[in-house]
């Protein structure tokens, strides 16, 4: 009886954490279901936004979406190299400098820190006249440099790198340097794989940052060749109104490789998240 | 657990501070593009006399000596990009020493902080397309070349059969800065009612309302709790405020520029006309940017006020929605006064500080898009008015195929455009907070104008 009972408290815990976990899937799909059947669906379907499902299934936006835009395919191939580029880029400077902030002794350190800091502070706008200089004096105009470089250093993943290194326990350091580890063996060999959550989220958002970026690239660029996806986007936006169905084809083509990079990576990035948990 | 808090607390960071931080910007893939509909020759010169449809005389061109390539900015993406840039093809035909690079460079905000940059940069385009207001802006900077000269040029510039074929509407003068022309124009908007007529027959009436009395005859006979009068976009509508204040014998800007002129009685009655159709339950604020057309093209409104550049957009939302409204049709904004006042707007061209070789280049070129046969391509490619009388006969295939484009070519000539100074823009910000706030019924429409005429002659003072 007293077995019975237990076993119908557990199923009903688990029917009630599961019932959570579907409205919470339900909420994170929501967006995308949404966003994929509305592309489906003719223009005042689509603008009106009163049905779910489309009343006709228009497949022929995804064409009409793709064809619209000249460049589509280079714009793909833009976004993916310079996503991924500026991930490489990121988080070898971060790891580098993150290392030196947290387990490294030099003078005016700390101050450095904080003044890396205040320059998350600074925004975008502030900067975008001087880098555009920059950029122009270096000749650098319509090339990738100009969409990667400036964008390959990050205080924000410097700081979430020093925040896990300075958490790592200084005895590991101390033996590993008794073993005769140097500060380069023992950031590679022991900091990177125990850090392995921070460098999945810092990767994650500088990806994330890289593929929706619009307004740095159309300052830097004028050949529609050396564009990105977003710009590919923003055609669909016009004075007099929006062509929100051909808009939403476009944006879903556009994250097909993201979901695509999620599914092949998904292993490693739960994984992750799970270390975290167990080691916390 | 340390850790996990910290990649917590990190991660809500990273949400909070992403708008500062110094990265890419990210645009949101809806969003809402920015219209800032301005134009046209200042307040003093209602330019309501009709240009005479004459021939213009050929300018005999004045090719540069060796090759020129002029760098053309622009706001115009897809197909409207593809038109130009065969109109490029077509010009460095007739000027072979001339190229042409046409660039599309985001929207008009876009635009402005890319041509904004570029001046600093000290690297700016040969030419660009821009509001008025944000044109202003770069004459401040003293980055753009004043127009008259050039148009009065024997050999280049524009003939006098050409100005009076020319709409005033499309020649910008800028009263701020000696009211010389500091843009041009080849393309305009305007500002329309929308009507359904499938309601307004079945109420009795035989055609749109011309005064503004009618228009509350019609919706006292039409309106259904359903079915409302007016749809105001939720946050205002300063264009369809100036046409309204226009069609009562009034104006925005006063005619030095220096203070704001909708706070006379023609703007008060705009104003409490306004109130009239919220409180009478005749209008609606749209929960949605465009919701207008949607519920027109689903015969849910009577009226709707808008651009002539969205007709495109209204035929296939109603052609879409199957077919619900069988009759549909545009006409000027009711009035009151004898003489048809339409506003027109759009973004103009400005030729920047370069070379004197490259600015001569760059002013052919907008002369050549504001020509009658090029003008005319562009058109059809665009539904946009073009900037010549004579062009109509360019355009009889294209009216013929589009009548209710052919009916609002014919108010063209009442033109008058929205005010050129830089501060217009937040001005029309406070236009429509004053109209939403009427609407809602947090102000009275005295009161709102006269708040929106505080911030506007602040702005206004704003060196």
């Amino acid at each position: 009886m007293t077995i019975n009972r237990d076993r119908l408290k557990s199923g009903l815990v688990q029917t009630i954490i599961y019932a959570i976990l579907f409205v919470g899937a339900l909420w994170a799909v929501f967006p995308f279901a949404w966003m994929v059947l509305t592309s489906l669906k003719g223009y005042a379907e689509a603008s009106a936004a009163e049905n779910f499902l489309p009343t006709r299934w228009l497949f022929s936006n995804y064409a009409d979406a793709w064809n619209q835009v000249e460049y589509f395919p280079r714009y793909f191939a833009n976004t993916i190299f310079m996503a991924c580029a500026t991930v490489a880029g990121v988080l070898t400077t971060s790891t580098l400098a993150a290392y030196a902030f947290a387990r490294m002794r030099f003078p005016g350190r700390d101050t450095l820190f904080i003044v890396l800091l205040a320059t998350m502070m600074v925004p975008f706008e502030v900067t975008l006249v001087p880098n555009f200089i920059v950029i122009r004096n270096l000749q650098w105009s319509d090339h990738y440099e100009a969409l990667i470089i400036p964008w390959i250093a990050s205080a924000f993943s410097i700081f979430l790198l020093r925040q896990f290194f300075r958490a790592i326990p200084q005895e590991l350091h101390d033996a590993a340097v008794m073993d005769g580890c140097t500060h380069l063996r023992f950031l590679a060999s022991i900091v990177l794989p125990l850090s392995r959550p921070a460098l999945i989220t810092s990767g994650l958002f500088t990806f994330l940052a890289s593929w929706n970026s619009l307004m740095w690239p159309l300052l830097v660029t004028n050949r529609p060749e050396m564009r990105p996806i977003q710009v590919a986007m923003a055609t669909f936006i016009g004075d007099a109104g929006t062509q929100i169905q051909l808009l939403l084809a476009a944006v879903t083509i556009s994250v097909i490789p993201v979901i695509i990079v999620y599914l092949i990576l998904q292993r490693w990035f739960i994984e992750g998240i799970a270390t975290v948990g167990i080691r916390g | 657990m340390n850790k996990y808090l910290v990649l917590a607390l990190v991660l809500m960071l990273a949400v909070t501070v992403a708008a500062c931080a110094p990265a890419p910007t990210p645009v949101p893939p809806t969003a809402v593009p920015v219209v800032q509909p301005t134009a046209a020759p200042p307040p003093t010169t209602a330019p309501t006399v009709a240009p005479t449809a004459v021939p213009p005389t050929t300018a005999p061109t004045a090719a540069p000596a060796k090759p020129v390539e002029v760098q053309f900015w622009t706001g115009q993406s897809g197909p409207q990009d593809a038109a130009l840039k065969k109109l490029a093809d077509s010009f460095k035909q007739k000027n072979p020493n001339i190229t042409v690079v046409v660039t599309y460079q985001g929207n008009y905000t876009d635009l402005y902080k890319k041509v904004s940059a570029a001046i600093a940069a000290g690297s700016p385009p040969d030419i660009t397309i821009g509001y008025q207001n944000d044109i202003s802006n770069y004459i401040k900077s003293d980055a753009v070349i004043p127009l008259d000269d050039l148009m009065k040029d024997p050999k280049i510039g524009f003939s006098d059969a050409d100005m009076k074929d020319i709409f005033p509407a499309f020649i910008d003068k800028y009263p701020q800065y000696g009211n010389k022309v500091y843009s041009l124009a080849f393309m305009r908007s305007m500002e329309v009612m929308y009507y359904n007529n499938d309601l307004l027959k079945a109420a009795g009436f035989t055609k749109p309302p011309e005064t503004w009395d009618d228009f509350l005859k019609a919706c006292a006979a039409i309106v259904k709790p359903d079915i409302p009068c007016y749809e105001m976009p939720g946050s205002g509508a300063a264009s369809t405020f100036a046409d309204w204040v226009f069609s009562r014998g009034g104006d925005v800007v006063s005619a030095d520029g220096k203070t704001v002129a909708f706070d006379k009685q023609p703007g008060l009655d705009t104003m409490n006309f306004l109130n009239d159709l919220f409180v009478k339950k005749y209008a609606i604020l749209q929960a949605k940017a465009y919701q207008d057309q949607t519920d027109f093209s689903l015969g849910k409104v009577v009226f709707t006020f808008g651009s002539t550049a969205g007709l495109p957009y209204y035929a296939s939302a109603i052609k879409d929605a199957g077919g619900k409204v069988k009759d549909w049709g545009i006409a000027p904004a009711p009035h009151s006064i004898k003489d048809l006042v339409v506003d027109l707007y759009g973004p103009s061209v400005a030729v920047l500080k370069t070379n004197p070789e490259k600015q001569q280049a760059a002013f052919l070129w907008l002369k050549f898009l504001m020509d009658k046969d090029p003008n005319a391509e562009w058109v059809k490619a665009t539904s946009y008015f073009p900037a010549r009388a004579s062009t109509k006969d360019a355009l009889a295939d294209f009216i013929k195929a589009n009548p209710l484009y052919g009916n609002a070519y014919g108010w063209l000539q009442y033109g008058r455009g929205e005010p050129t100074m830089a501060a217009w823009n937040p001005i029309r910000n406070f236009i429509g907070a004053a109209m939403v706030a009427v609407a809602n019924g947090k102000m009275t429409p005295a009161d709102a104008i006269k708040d929106a005429a505080k911030k506007s002659n602040d702005a206004l003072a704003t060196p």
